[in-house]
């Protein structure tokens, strides 16, 4: 039993204190922009009511929002305006996130995240997020599982003292059971290995900003220190342009890939995984703190990730497929659902099978594609090569040539890898999908968790014998669906036999 | 497997449906032009305006009177104990298998032009998306959903008594 119980009163301080702050931002650029005299009574009004509505508002929601659990439903009431009371029965709950946010790390509480796998709301997942003090956290948390095994075993049927007493004693020697450590050597070699791409673009964004600072900082002589910055540029570039550029690119990259590699040591601070009997707990964070609980019977696949880099040194990334965990909306879609961020290729399948003992990838079993898909991919090339082509030989410009030359090898480039990794494997329980032309993903995918499988070709296509394979799957936002292109029409029509009815 | 055929009203439906949508293009365009041809920067670029308007009017022209019926053509569904198989598209042909099993629930719906032509539309809905089949007769309708409803309970206590 729980609860009744409202937020830690720090979240309200935080909240109001948020919201005070926003409010007052916006007064104040509401001030800047007027001059002092037009500021009347009746706009003080206004600010004085804007100033007071909000934590007004919070010290409502506040009052109004409580968690209780009781034999095996988690009440969750909120709203005070139009007030809603949603009642969750124990055993849908899929995952419970506890995190630390910098701001709460000054007041020592938690945010606590309830996720369920109702199609109830638009997202596809019943979110409950409460703010509690370490304790509260873990109480609820034992609470809930304690609660969950109960109902378990109801299930299981009437067992007598000694089994009770026998299984308890067997479940606390599976808890805490570590996966394999990452020392923090490889959590560098993970920052450095990533896809520095969206970094890269992160960076320029950054140092454009940066270079605006410390234009408004020198302001006396902006133009000199333009001129300053712009001439010793073209001084490194003029000695030689190829490896002038080169030279800065790959200086920027490799500060990049330090600063990646300190960022991800932070990221992944002190990563822990317990396997307990029917929970995985994740743990890990410096300055933002993560801790998930997540039920092992409601994991539907696995993602095993490889950027152009750990392809060259053989390593991997595992990510969960589960209701609940990671981006369950849109507005967190960025928000990941990590299990194992660093492994081996040769102990892939050991750290799969601990998750799941079906989980296994054997490359051997891949479908090759049709040699003839390659024909599906081509005339978009040859429609690029055709325009460019055909239009710098007629102005005789050579970036343009260039861009024509490189608008055929790339595309042709990715088409010969997209088609050496892409296939599908379906065993009795696991489909595992090969997807990526640079960037390699494989995803094990139960087949129980598999809602239909859609099959969409071109005349074309048809003619071809091949198709794309769309796999309509159970997934973090309920709504999930993988692509894969250009598969063989008999390998789809053997999969539709497998799957299960 | 033999496939099922929807009934032929739909494509009057169809036509209909999109004849509406093109009516309704007329309009709005009519009243775009008589809007903005006061505006003297409308003169420089008024053949974008009817290019656009040309492209559109030409799409929604195929979209009314030759696209129908060789939908019609393409739609199919087949049902039995196992699995719905739904095969559709008119560029894109697109075959989806929905298992029995990992139906929800099913509904029914008709717009008012469906209702006219005694007209309904299936929506068979999985955890992530719903299925449509469209222009069903009421009765057609109502017997796969019945039909789909015992599958799926039959379904559902045979494997209860697989995992026992």
């Amino acid at each position: 039993m729980f609860g009744p119980k409202r937020n830690s009163a720090a979240d309200l301080c935080i909240s109001i204190l948020k919201s005070v702050g926003s409010v007052t931002c916006l007064i104040l650029v509401y001030i800047l922009f007027l001059e002092q005299d037009d500021i009347t009574l009746l706009d003080m009004g206004w600010i004085l009511l804007f100033l007071l509505a909000a934590p007004i508002q919070n010290v409502l929601t506040y009052y109004f929002c409580s968690l209780e659990v009781t034999e095996n439903i988690l009440v969750y009431r909120s709203g005070w305006i139009m007030k809603s009371v949603e009642k969750i029965p124990l055993e849908k709950i899929t995952t419970i996130d506890v995190s630390q946010k910098l701001l709460y790390r000054i007041f020592n509480v938690y945010q606590l995240r309830i996720d369920t796998s109702s199609s109830e709301s638009k997202m596809g997942t019943m979110d409950v997020t409460m703010v509690y003090k370490a304790e509260v956290v873990e109480e609820l948390r034992k609470c809930i599982y304690k609660n969950k095994e109960e109902t378990n075993l109801q299930i299981e049927g009437q067992l007598d003292g000694k089994q009770l007493i026998e299984k308890k004693k067997t479940s606390n020697e599976q808890e805490e059971k570590t996966f394999r450590k990452i020392s923090f050597l490889q959590f560098f070699c993970l920052g450095l290995l990533e896809n520095k791409i969206k970094t890269f673009l992160k960076a320029l964004v950054f140092l454009n900003a940066i270079y605006g600072v410390i234009v408004v900082v020198f302001s006396e002589t902006p133009d000199k220190f333009l001129e300053l910055t712009v001439t010793k540029i073209e001084g490194v570039l003029a000695k030689n342009l190829l490896i002038g550029s080169v030279g800065m690119i790959a200086i920027l990259m490799i500060v990049l890939a330090i600063i990646s590699g300190v960022a991800t040591v932070i990221k992944y601070y002190n990563f822990n995984i317990q396997d307990h009997k029917d929970k995985i707990v994740i743990q890990y964070g410096l300055l933002n703190k993560k801790n998930y609980s997540l039920a092992r019977n409601k994991i539907s696949g696995v993602v095993c990730k490889q950027s152009l880099m750990m392809r060259l040194f053989s390593y991997y990334r595992i990510d969960l497929l589960m209701i609940g965990y990671g981006a369950t909306t849109e507005k967190n879609a960025s928000e990941e659902a990590v299990l194992f961020p660093f492994v081996h290729e040769k102990y892939l399948n050991e750290v799969l099978q601990e998750i799941d003992t079906d989980f296994q990838i054997n490359k051997k079993t891949i479908n090759p594609q049709k040699k003839g898909a390659y024909l599906t991919y081509g005339y978009i090339s040859i429609v690029i090569v055709l325009v460019v082509g055909l239009g710098s030989l007629f102005l005789s410009i050579m970036p343009l040539v260039l861009g024509g030359i490189g608008a055929f090898v790339l595309p042709l480039i990715y088409i010969i890898c997209y088609q050496r990794t892409c296939g599908v494997h379906m065993s009795q329980s696991i489909m595992t999908l090969y997807e990526g032309a640079l960037e390699r993903k494989i995803k094990l995918l139960k087949v129980d968790h598999i809602d239909s499988l859609g099959f969409v070709s071109t005349r074309l296509k048809k003619r071809l014998g091949i198709g794309n394979l769309v796999v309509m799957h159970v997934g973090p936002m309920l709504q999930f669906v993988i692509k894969i292109e250009n598969i063989k029409t008999q390998d789809y029509e053997a999969l539709t036999l497998k799957l299960k009815y | 497997m033999e496939f099922q055929k929807l009934d032929k009203r739909i494509v009057s439906a169809w036509r209909i449906t999109r004849g509406i949508l093109l009516a309704s293009l007329l309009v709005g365009f009519a009243g775009i032009y008589i809007w903005i041809r006061r505006f003297e920067f409308f003169h420089d670029f008024s053949y974008l305006y009817y290019g656009a308007v040309c492209l559109v009017l030409v799409l929604a022209t195929l979209n009314l009177l030759v696209y129908p019926p060789l939908e019609y053509i393409q739609w199919k569904y087949y049902i039995d104990e196992e699995k719905v198989v739904i095969k559709e598209g008119l560029f894109w042909l697109k075959t989806t298998v929905v298992p029995v099993i990992r139906i929800q629930h099913l509904s029914t719906e008709c717009g008012p032009v469906n209702r006219k032509m005694g007209l309904v539309k299936l929506r068979i809905h999985t955890t992530s998306v719903p299925f449509t089949i469209n222009g069903l007769t009421e009765e057609v309708a109502e017997q796969i959903a019945a039909s789909l409803n015992i599958k799926l309970y039959a379904r559902i206590e045979a494997n209860e008594l697989e995992e026992q």
